[in-house]
């Protein structure tokens, strides 16, 4: 096609010879032409002409004839005579434009009927455009390369059009239909929220993320697809109705991103019936997958949201199959939810929640308080816990048992923790400056995700850096579950901790798994009994046991250990008596703002300076560890949490 | 005497139409509205030169009646296949029982008229 061919022209008019470029004309293939005449002579003459630009020519001396030659080869475009034998030119282009690939390709008709009304009877039989007779044969092949170029961009625009309309409603990964595709479909298969009948399923896997951190994205991807798969053949969605979901479809499965899914289903028309659909999408996604020489096992929770039972409308009935499904992902995730109307209410307040948290950190409406340790033996301020308060311009203090979960689940927990970080490490940089407070140290709870934030051993140099706090001064508090999940990653990470000069913390000890080995493996300096164990060593022995035992074994591998939730006199005592290095709890303070920290602080100073001769002398009796004064009380009243619990401080991260 | 053509047709507004072309070209025609009729104006009409005749229509569909006369006699009228189908299977079909025209309707009547003169010649 690229090289000029020399077109010998043999028009009626005799046009002269000239050379044209058949590359003018871009398609993949030699142009394919179709020319259908009864007359030998004209049709050999035409053939001649139009092989000399190079097309290739199929011919056919009548109608009948011409539709076989058509279905067999597909032709870029076709000539046809009007007056042919058994059937005429007009009544094979309407035959012709039925075929399959007939409707859009151009038709040519050659006639020596050039009258008006002709034309126009052609035009809506479906031709593209007229020749008459005598036919100038090179004007013909020049007619006949501008129609196939105008034929090429239109298919063009059409194919790109179809391309355009199909991403647009589908999923480049999986090929489903995608979000827009749902709502479409919502719109025209559910119709009116009054009559409308069935049920929406959303599905989301349990531990996607691990699959993508551990074999990679593209294992990831994979996994998806299949259970794309799977899921088309639970419901019995094809291909086709899937990708048209305008058609007479009455279900419609999407994915609507990341590992979660959507279907909805308007033949079901009993809760049973939705449970049943339920259970099975669990049994297909619950099957072992082989994914590159691994067998891989995955769960769903799956949330159902019914319509017609008159808990759901049209309107948001995804969103509550949506809450349903965190619903199922609360419970042990693996299992099937209905949505129930009090979930709705949830949801919404976790929405608000969200939103307002997103403000918080740009308004600035969260602040740290300070929750003393204690060292048992000698009373001394050993360091303070950092524990976020919000102060929401409208609702007043919002407890962290409120908010954190959200945080979590929204991941703002990352940017949230952050900012307690820079916070906390800035205050306890100026306290190092205070000659009351040098040498304590700064405690940051730190979140599982957090934890497996890229970023987060950088966020951490940098809070240090710009407090200019001696990295000793702060120490970061973590869970065993954090361990858990994220083994190498997190022993890499504690490492570089520790190589900065950073305490580490383990959380809660006593409540998770609590492996020993934890405790070789990882360069632990702190070990915190959970307060569930403090609460109950009085009267519940097995606890006192765990307790003493905790206590022993830290002090045995030199861990530093402090008791948590120590509330009374008594619980201190026992704390003590048994050799726990670090005392915390509402005995000595709940958690209070910095300046309130520091004028207790203060006070007990002056307390240990009229005590100082016998706390020189000997040990300073239990009784003579100063609690928390009346005064101290009352200046903190107004700074308290509703409920004033120690369930409120729920710590940041859990 | 005029040559006769036959138009087998359910739809009035077609046999009207064509009754006009033919009979103003000086044919004569007779009408027949479902296939069971035309079967009957065949065989009455044994001289007539041409059938012209729809395909969906009642009772006896136009290539079942082509069929049908083709059988019972293999001199029978030449038939013209006048109709909205242009499905290539049934052009096909209606080759291989002998008929020997097919127009696409809507038609355009000097067409009709030329197909007409060739098969049934002129009128007297």
């Amino acid at each position: 096609m690229t090289q000029e061919l020399l077109l010998c022209s043999t028009g009626t008019f005799g046009a002269t010879a000239r050379s044209l470029r058949p590359a003018d004309i871009t398609l993949a293939s030699a142009p394919r032409v179709l020319v259908v005449d009864d007359d030998e002579e004209s049709r050999r003459l035409v053939c001649q002409s139009l092989r000399g630009i190079g097309f290739i020519v199929d011919e056919a001396s009548n109608g009948v004839a011409a539709l076989k030659v058509f279905k067999d080869r597909r032709p870029h475009i076709a000539l046809l005579e009007v007056m042919t034998p058994f059937m005429d030119g007009f009544s094979t282009c309407r035959a012709m434009r039925e075929l399959p690939g007939g409707e859009d390709v151009p038709i040519v008709m050659i006639t020596n009927m050039d009258d008006v009304e002709s034309l126009q009877f052609g035009y809506e039989a479906g031709a593209t455009d007229f020749v008459t007779k005598p036919i100038n044969q090179l004007l013909l092949t020049h007619r006949i390369k501008h129609i196939i170029r105008s034929s090429e961009l239109v298919d063009k625009l059409r194919s790109s059009e179809r391309r355009v309309a199909h991403q647009a409603y589908h999923d480049a990964l999986t090929g489903l239909p995608n979000r827009r595709a749902l709502d479409r479909f919502m719109v025209s298969s559910l119709g009116d929220a009054r009559t409308a009948r069935g049920a929406v399923f959303v599905i989301d896997l349990d531990g996607f993320k691990r699959v993508n951190d551990t074999l990679g994205h593209a294992a990831g991807d994979e996994l998806i697809c299949e259970v794309g798969r799977r899921m088309s053949a639970c419901f019995d969605v094809s291909g086709t109705e899937a990708s048209s979901p305008d058609g007479p479809s009455r279900r419609l499965l999407a994915r609507l991103g990341g590992d979660e899914f959507i279907v909805v289903d308007t033949t079901l028309g009993s809760r049973e019936e939705a449970a049943h659909a339920g259970a099975r999408i669990l049994d297909a996604v619950g099957r072992v997958y082989e994914l590159r020489g691994h067998d891989i096992v995955i769960t769903a929770s799956v949330g159902i949201a019914l319509l017609g039972d008159g808990t759901c409308t049209v309107d948001d009935i995804v969103q509550n199959a949506d809450a349903a499904m965190y619903d199922a992902k609360e419970n042990d995730r693996n299992n099937v939810r209905f949505y129930t109307q009090e979930l709705n209410e949830r949801t919404r307040a976790q929405l608000d929640i969200e939103n307002a948290l997103r403000r918080a950190l740009v308004d600035d409406q969260f602040e740290l308080f300070y929750q003393p340790k204690v060292e048992a033996k000698t009373g001394r301020l050993a360091g303070a816990e950092a524990l976020i308060r919000w102060r929401h311009p409208q609702w007043g203090m919002v407890s962290p048992v409120d908010f954190i979960p959200v945080a979590e689940e929204t991941g703002l927990i990352v940017p949230i923790g952050t900012w307690v970080l820079r916070q906390a490490c800035r205050q306890a940089s100026i306290w190092q400056n205070d000659p009351i407070m040098a040498g304590m140290r700064i405690a940051v709870n730190v979140s599982a995700r957090q934890f497996r934030d890229p970023h987060f051993f950088r966020s951490v140099q940098a809070a240090l850096a710009e407090s200019g706090l001696d990295p000793h001064g702060l120490e970061v508090e973590i869970t065993e579950g954090v361990l858990m999940s994220d083994t190498k990653g997190g022993r890499d990470l504690l490492d570089d901790l520790k190589t900065l000069g950073v305490w580490i913390a383990l959380d809660d000890f006593g409540t998770g798994y609590s492996s020993l080995g934890y405790l070789r493996r990882f360069p632990v300096d702190t070990l915190k009994i959970d307060r569930s164990f403090v609460r109950d060593m009085l009267t519940d022995p097995s606890s006192a046991a765990i307790t003493g035992a905790i206590v022993a074994m830290a002090n045995q591998l030199h861990l530093n250990v402090v008791a948590e939730g120590v509330e009374t006199l008594e619980q201190l005592e026992r704390l003590r008596a048994i050799d726990c290095a670090e005392i915390q709890g509402y005995y000595f303070s709940p958690p209070i703002p910095a300046e309130s920290f520091e004028r207790w602080a203060q006070g007990r100073v002056r307390h240990d300076a009229l005590d100082a001769p016998r706390r020189i002398s000997r040990e300073l009796p239990i009784s003579a560890i100063p609690a928390m004064t009346h005064q101290h009380r009352l200046s903190l009243q107004d700074t308290e949490l509703p409920g004033n619990s120690a369930a409120n401080d729920v710590v940041l991260g859990r | 005497m005029a040559k006769t053509v036959i138009v087998i047709d359910d739809s009035q507004t077609v046999r009207r139409q064509v009754r006009m072309v033919l009979a103003d070209a000086g044919y004569d025609v007779v009408e027949a509205s479902d296939g069971h009729d035309g079967a009957k104006q065949i065989s009455l009409n044994a001289h007539a030169s041409l059938a012209i005749c729809d395909i969906n229509m009642p009772l006896v569909n136009g290539l079942d009646l082509l069929e049908k006369v083709g059988a019972q006699n293999p001199s029978h009228v030449p038939f013209i296949m006048l109709t909205t189908e242009g499905s290539s299977e049934l052009i096909e079909r209606a080759v291989t029982l002998g008929a020997k025209g097919w127009i696409v309707k809507p038609f355009k009547p000097d067409m009709l008229l030329a197909a007409v003169r060739k098969l049934a010649g002129a009128p007297t």
